[in-house]
């Protein structure tokens, strides 16, 4: 009996401890101190001010610090980095328009630095209208990162967008990533997944003429 | 604090100063070979930046905007010296102590004194490049801005101090 | 050619360079109360065009009141609470002693969720996440830092790895 209490005492433990809930608050300032080092936080609250300064959410750029003084980082990158991701908050802040929430900045923030153009992140805000424009974007950044040209993968987010879900769209996304893992050439992963887009796709080896 | 460090407030630049201090003082060393003159320039150079802070454009140029400032100073520095003290200036000069004390890399056996000859053994302008480009780790844009030179002519002479450097520290092998 | 030495990577004379490069790095040493003590003796010097400081206290005074007012706003929008959908992080690792998640859900704190080990080496942890965009990695033996194997990748790569992304949809939508 004593042994199967303690067996239940540590399935119950074991079920307990394996849970966790996140209580997730939105970043600011104050969660530099004690992670990174002071001379490090001065330059960092500084990048955040100018943030402030013009309404934009400094949530990313501590969490950009956050992610460095983790990973050990030497503080001149951190800098680099926290500014590179000012730089685009401003960047998508113009593409994405005044309404744009922290999430959608945040996710625009993302796709610019993939090296989609500004010009393509306000097109997809526009294909989008209401919808969800962070789910569409998180899916745009990871075709890039598995390889889909920025373009390219600006161009296939923009056709999906009219044709599905929030769900669908991940889906999307995972079908053509899971294709270019597989060996599929990135423009031929894109076509079978979207059925064939309008327009050159870059990278697809345009046919020769017959003799 | 850049609000009140441009309205004059010393204490709020004084986190400034902390902050950039470290850094500014390596470029100044590396720079100038002498880490006399390189407090010296880097001093005036920060208060230059607080004399003129209301000129900077907005806290997220302010640590570019306050480099340029000391990349200045570090090159009037230079045009006032002769190349050939430059080439004496060591890591460890001032009765032998090191300015920096750091331990050999494993599988390599570069040493202090190697870097600062092979270093020396730049011009000015490519060793200016080279510092913010691979110690520094600065983009070519903020380079330009910095320098007021253009991106190509950048390219240029961090391609040419790499090859020179390189060429240097492989004589000592 | 690449602009970028590859310290890591790149065999040969570019190692040696690549070890210049870190010796260049090591910050210099200096007795730094001085230093700071020498530029604010001279930047508190009256000058031309020095405000007054009585204006000065009003402007400082201003601007503190003007910044709290943002971070209060800040302050306000941070506890809002948000329905969270829990997530399952799982990696497979027989030989590590310790794995955990870190990402822009807990600060990248590697300390903060630590996954279990089962008996066949898989390591598993539930966690409640907000509805929007994460970004991820595992930290095994407290110092390696590896991509979820099972998740789409960040395009970014600031410092080194590529994170993991994970996308939580609202209830409404389903994932």
């Amino acid at each position: 009996m004593t042994r199967w209490v303690a067996v239940l005492i540590c399935i119950a433990s074991s079920l307990a401890g394996s849970h966790i809930a996140i209580a997730q608050r939105v970043l600011d300032v104050t969660d530099l101190d004690g992670r990174v080092a002071p001379a490090l936080a001065v330059r960092i609250r500084i990048l955040a001010d100018s943030a402030t300064a013009v309404r934009l959410p400094t949530a990313p750029l501590i969490d950009k610090a956050l992610e460095g003084a983790s990973k050990r980082a030497p503080d001149d990158r951190i800098v680099a980095a926290v500014h590179s991701v000012l730089d685009n908050l401003r960047v998508a802040r113009h593409s994405l328009g005044d309404t744009a929430t922290d999430a959608e900045l945040a996710a625009g923030v993302t796709v610019l630095r993939a090296g989609v153009s500004p010009d393509a992140l306000a097109e997809v805000h526009r294909t989008l209208h209401r919808r969800s424009l962070t789910v569409s974007l998180s899916v745009l950044g990871s075709l890039v990162a598995a390889g889909v040209p920025p373009s390219t993968a600006a161009k296939a987010i923009t056709v999906q967008a009219n044709r599905t879900d929030d769900a669908g769209m991940l889906a999307f996304g995972r079908d053509i990533e899971r294709s270019i893992a597989s060996g599929v050439p990135a423009y031929r992963a894109v076509e079978g997944a979207t059925g064939g887009m309008p327009g050159p796709i870059p990278g697809k080896p345009t046919p020769r003429p017959k003799p | 604090m850049y609000g009140r460090a441009v309205a004059g407030d010393a204490r709020a630049y004084a986190e400034i100063l902390r902050a950039y201090r470290p850094r500014f003082l390596r470029y100044a060393t590396r720079m100038l070979g002498d880490r006399d003159a390189a407090e010296d320039v880097a001093q005036e150079a920060f208060v230059r930046a607080f004399r003129a802070l209301p000129q900077c454009t907005g806290p997220d140029s302010l640590e570019s905007w306050m480099f340029s400032i000391l990349a200045n100073r570090c090159r009037t520095a230079l045009a006032k010296r002769a190349r050939h003290e430059l080439l004496f200036a060591r890591f460890d000069d001032q009765g032998g102590e090191p300015v920096v004390d750091a331990p050999m890399t494993p599988h390599t056996d570069v040493t202090a004194h190697q870097v600062e000859r092979a270093l020396d053994a730049l011009s000015s302008e490519q060793r200016e490049a080279f510092l913010m480009r691979h110690v520094e780790e600065m983009g070519y844009d903020e380079m330009a801005r910095v320098t007021g030179a253009g991106v190509s002519a950048l390219k240029m002479r961090v391609s040419r101090a790499r090859e020179l450097m390189r060429a240097h520290l492989a004589e000592d092998v | 050619m690449t602009d970028d030495l590859e310290y890591d990577h790149e065999p040969g004379i570019d190692e040696r360079l690549a070890a210049a490069v870190r010796l260049l790095r090591v910050p210099v040493e200096t007795d730094a109360q001085a230093f700071d003590a020498r530029v604010l003796k001279q930047v508190q010097q009256p000058r031309g065009y020095a405000i007054p400081t009585r204006v000065s206290i009003v402007v400082s005074a201003l601007a503190a009141a003007i910044l709290m007012g943002v971070g209060l706003h800040n302050v306000s929008r941070s506890i809002v609470p948000r329905a969270t959908q829990t997530v399952r992080f799982q990696l497979a690792d027989v030989h590590a002693t310790s794995v955990a998640v870190a990402g822009s859900f807990n600060g990248w704190n590697a300390e903060a969720t630590p996954l279990h080990r089962a008996p066949n080496g898989t390591w598993t942890a539930e966690v409640a996440l907000t509805p929007g965009r994460h970004v991820y990695q595992f930290v095994i033996d407290r110092s390696r830092w590896v991509p979820d194997p099972r998740s789409p990748r960040d395009p970014g790569d600031d410092f080194g790895t590529q994170n993991s992304v994970i996308t939580v949809l609202p209830h409404r939508s389903g994932s």
